[in-house]
């Protein structure tokens, strides 16, 4: 998956799971209690389903909590994965 | 006889007199009213004329116990409360991948947790780091998360995703509410909060349950333990959830209407204050 569709893919599963699906979503914005209201079970449910869309596994060295506080950090956190 | 707790545990007398002692402590009734009128808010609880006594000596002996926990030179005496363990279904089950021990914040603080990692588990753990002792970290391969702070929760479900494909042990405890959802149960007379987070790994992993609690049996520690059926797998995701924190919280409503001693008050009660009347 390149950079671009792996982005897309990121923000379309968030959209899926914000508490308030028409929100402006970009790449700074927080997906918990600050932003999108998406708490750790989303969160769960936002990884598996990019892990299922683009066969990326993630591993526990990548996860932050900052590699999960934002669409961008999502994106950056796949493609490190995808890398190792 | 303010502080009693710590008076009983820096006593340097063998832990089960500690006990012993709590037990004739717990007779002279101190301290029991506010356990008085939380038993009396409860109807279906049946509190006889030691029911109280057995409360107290309970939270105390508990208290006891969880600092010999903490104390790594009194640590073994603590564990060697426990009653023989049967491990063997859930040792067949950790073969097949990873697996959820859900408990409950019943019986002594800490106990099983404890247990548990003497048994040298790949084990992820949900846990207060404030009740963790500063040593214990360094000294096993377990890995600790803390629900309560907000750096932590972001991660917890899926790093507990993580552990859990590769084979790992979690263990957390469901029957309190620790982020920002939560699972309502009318029972007892009260309404009671469940955190989804357990059984939605459950579900969404398809990773076996293992119910495990310690609990007092006289002045020994008996480890219960046994797996959760899971409910069906075509009720839809939030029904499947329902499902198991009901089939979870019926097996500890028989605890807490039987047995006094295990119940630690985590709600209905002005916890804190009761604990500073102990001294804990």
């Amino acid at each position: 998956m390149n950079p671009a569709d792996l982005a897309e893919t990121v923000y379309a599963v968030i959209r899926e799971q914000a508490a308030t699906p028409d929100t402006t979503i970009l790449p700074d914005t927080p997906l918990g209690p600050d932003g999108l209201g998406i708490d750790s079970v989303g969160c769960l449910e936002i990884v598996l389903e990019l892990e299922r869309r683009t066969g990326i596994s993630l591993r526990d060295e990548h996860l932050t909590a900052e590699s999960l506080a934002t669409p961008s950090g999502l994106v950056r956190l796949l493609e490190q994965a995808g890398r190792a | 006889m303010a502080g009693i707790v710590p008076a009983i545990a820096a006593s340097g007398l063998p832990l089960g007199w500690q006990l012993h002692l709590l037990r004739a402590a717990a007779r002279l009734g101190w301290r029991q009213s506010r356990l008085q009128r939380w038993g009396a808010d409860h109807p279906q609880i049946a509190v006889g004329p030691d029911w109280c006594q057995r409360a107290w000596w309970g939270v105390a002996a508990g208290g006891v116990v969880q600092r010999h926990l903490a104390n790594r030179s009194l640590r073994a005496a603590a564990l060697r409360l426990a009653e023989p363990i049967n491990w063997s279904e859930l040792d067949a089950a950790r073969r097949a991948g990873g697996v959820i021990i859900a408990t409950a914040h019943l019986g002594p603080p800490k106990f099983l947790m404890h247990v548990l990692l003497e048994r040298h588990l790949p084990l992820l753990v949900w846990t207060n780091a404030a009740d963790l002792p500063p040593w214990l970290p360094a000294t096993t391969n377990a890995t600790f998360l803390d629900p309560l702070l907000p750096d932590e929760r972001s991660v917890l479900m899926v790093k507990s995703a993580v552990h859990l494909r590769r084979g790992g042990v979690l263990l957390g405890a469901a029957d309190m509410q620790t982020g920002a959802r939560s699972q309502e149960f009318d029972r007892l007379g009260r309404r009671w909060h469940l955190s989804p987070g357990l059984p939605a790994l459950a579900r969404r992993l398809s990773v076996p349950t293992f119910l495990m609690l310690a609990l007092w049996q006289g002045n020994r520690v008996r480890i219960d333990c046994h797996r959760l059926d899971p409910p069906a797998d075509e009720l839809a995701d939030d029904q499947w959830q329902q499902a198991w924190l009901e089939r979870y919280w019926n097996e500890l409503e028989k605890c807490i209407t039987s047995t006094a001693e295990n119940l630690r008050f985590l709600r209905g009660i002005d916890e804190g204050r009761f604990r500073r009347e102990l001294g804990m």
